[in-house]
């Protein structure tokens, strides 16, 4: 089998960067799979690009609208969705560290 | 009443030969007696029995009922249904409820349709067999040991089995088109901006669309019209008018010019000799065939799945435990944050976000996602040189019938090849559509892909129409169903 494109630490980056948390054997299948995808991917390494403009989006015929105030959700109804809410807001864990 | 179309059902709705609520019962009845095909992921009985009484009463009270009166609809589970649960197909949405329709649904009411049930997919829409759904695989009607295809896969299915005359579903690599030809139905993928996005909820915003699948193009003519239409609430609608694709229906096709790809190897040979079979019906039809060249097309599946998943990546960072859906404490925030993800998440789902965010990430971000977007300029160009010569291009829509549940599961890359045919038209932009061309010799549907330049829906939908009249396929029925 050829080396792996993928480092088990490069696995553990990107997983922190995605907000994911994959235990040891799901690290070893993610560098599996994404090893195995990123080298079929490569093959776009053959093309020549050179001169050649990146496509982001392909939108026709379309215009950014006014920007106007108009109703829209109800915070009750925003909130009724949520995990956890509190005094009209949604109720998260504390992100900030505060000395006593 | 399950023979009748859904263009033949709202007629009879109108002028008051059926009522609504016969209707609607007749299909729930059904929806009960096949649960075994998993097509479905939430019947919604009460809201459909109120809606339809509501529409006898209109009816009743001498209202013009609209395009779509009394037809029941199925509808994909990541498009937004007010009070209706709405879970994508995966555990991170169990139970979510939307406080908003999306701008599909309000149309489908407003034409009067009645929504009856949210098909089953294949999670958050990432996937080709429905097996990456977290409420179990879809069974294809025509042979229950095989996949229905994805990523539509319940809605397709829904349609094979006649469980709803009409379903929508969404379409960002070829998830209406291909598992319309693993079930035999036919779907329209259109135009990117033609149809709004708001409320289907984002898989990958630059190719998501959503479209038809049903028994026959006349349905889908119908259902796409009611769809379609500038929508302010999604920045990349179309400010243009809707085309008239009814009127397209039974137009000849004489003297439209069919462009033809060389296919690349690995078809199965029941989907060539259907192929063939195809473009000498178009032939007789009055078409010319012509010889077309998309010379990236062999570059088209790793193009999307580097663009599809940097996409991905960025839309699903807005699951995270805090506004809606599911959320697992951790011991603090970035612990919930991966908890709740790595929970909630399948597989694929997690397979796809880690290659975007690669993608994304610093380092890569130059080599893949820039590289892929000069590539997706490239084919987006193939097509624009090959329209020169030709209205409408003519593939395979899959270079094999539907096959078994479990064969591709465990290669997330075989899986992904055989997107081969779908995934150029959606990194163009192009509405392409997918009609029945055949069928296997062990009795599997097979389906031809027309792909046309943008907003032309009407020259798919008149090919589609010609070859409909021209085969019994779209009659076709699965054995007891």
């Amino acid at each position: 089998m050829s080396s792996p494109q993928i480092t088990r630490d490069e696995v553990l980056r990107i997983a922190r960067l995605a907000r994911l948390a994959p235990s040891a054997t799901q690290v070893e299948a993610l560098q599996h799979d994404l090893s195995r995808v990123l080298e079929y991917v490569n093959t776009l390494s053959e093309v020549d690009t050179s001169a050649v403009q990146a496509t982001p989006s392909i939108v026709h015929a379309t215009a950014l609208r006014v920007d106007e105030l108009v109703p829209s959700l109800d915070r009750e109804e925003a909130l009724s969705q949520a995990p956890a809410s509190r005094d009209g807001g949604f109720s998260v864990p504390k992100v900030l560290e505060v000395d006593p | 009443m399950i023979e009748l179309t859904a263009v033949q059902l709202a007629e009879r709705v109108q002028q008051g030969g059926l009522s609504a609520a016969e209707v609607t019962e007749q299909y729930l009845a059904r929806a009960e007696q096949y649960r075994g095909l998993n097509a479905l992921l939430h019947v919604d009985a009460e809201g459909a029995r109120a809606r339809a009484a509501a529409i006898d009463a209109k009816r009743a009270a001498g209202t013009k009922l609209g395009r779509l009166a009394g037809v029941p609809v199925v509808i994909k589970d990541n498009l937004c249904v007010r009070g209706v649960p709405t879970t994508c197909a995966s555990k991170i949405l169990e139970g979510y409820r939307p406080p908003y329709h999306a701008h599909v649904i309000e149309r489908v009411l407003a034409e009067d349709g009645v929504l009856i049930a949210k098909a089953n997919m294949d999670e958050f829409a990432m996937g080709s067999s429905n097996e990456n759904s977290a409420y179990g695989a879809v069974r294809n009607p025509w042979n229950q040991a095989h996949a229905p295809g994805g990523s539509s896969g319940g809605s397709a299915a829904a349609a094979a089995a006649r469980l709803a005359p009409l379903t929508l579903g969404s379409d960002t690599g070829g998830s209406v088109r291909q598992p319309a030809s693993f079930c035999g139905v036919t779907a329209i993928k259109p135009t990117y901006g033609r149809v709004s996005r708001y409320g289907l909820i984002a898989f990958a915003s630059s190719l998501d669309q959503v479209g038809p699948i049903t028994r026959t193009i006349g349905d889908s003519a119908r259902l796409l019209s009611v769809v379609s239409g500038f929508d302010k609430r999604d920045a990349t609608s179309a400010q243009r008018d809707v085309e008239d694709y009814e009127g397209a229906l039974g137009k000849s096709i004489r003297g439209l010019r069919v462009g033809v790809v060389k296919l690349p190897a690995g078809n199965s040979k029941s989907v060539e000799d259907a192929f063939a079979a195809s473009l000498k019906a178009l032939s007789s039809a009055g078409a010319e065939l012509v010889e077309v060249e998309l010379p990236n097309l062999e570059y088209a599946v790793a193009t999307y799945y580097v663009v599809a998943t940097a996409e991905a990546s960025s839309n699903l960072a807005r699951f995270d435990g805090m506004r809606f859906g599911l959320r697992v404490r951790g011991n603090d925030l970035n612990e919930t944050y991966g908890a709740t993800r790595t929970q909630g998440f399948g597989p694929e789902v997690q397979r796809r976000i880690m290659l975007g965010t690669y993608a994304l990430s610093s380092g890569y971000y130059e080599a893949y996602y820039i590289k892929a977007q000069k590539v997706r300029t490239l084919i987006a160009q193939d097509y624009a040189r090959a329209f020169e010569r030709c209205d409408v291009i003519a593939t395979p829509t899959s270079p094999e019938p539907a096959f078994k549940l479990g064969e591709k599961s465990s290669d997330p890359l075989s899986m992904y090849l055989a997107d081969i045919y779908t995934l150029p038209p959606s990194l163009a932009g192009l509405p392409a559509l997918s009609t029945p061309a055949g069928f296997s010799p062990e009795g599997l549907p097979i389906g031809l892909q027309l792909t046309a330049p943008a907003f032309e829906e009407q020259r798919l939908i008149s090919v589609a129409s010609a070859l409909e009249a021209a085969t019994d396929f779209a009659q076709r029925v699965p054995a007891g169903f």
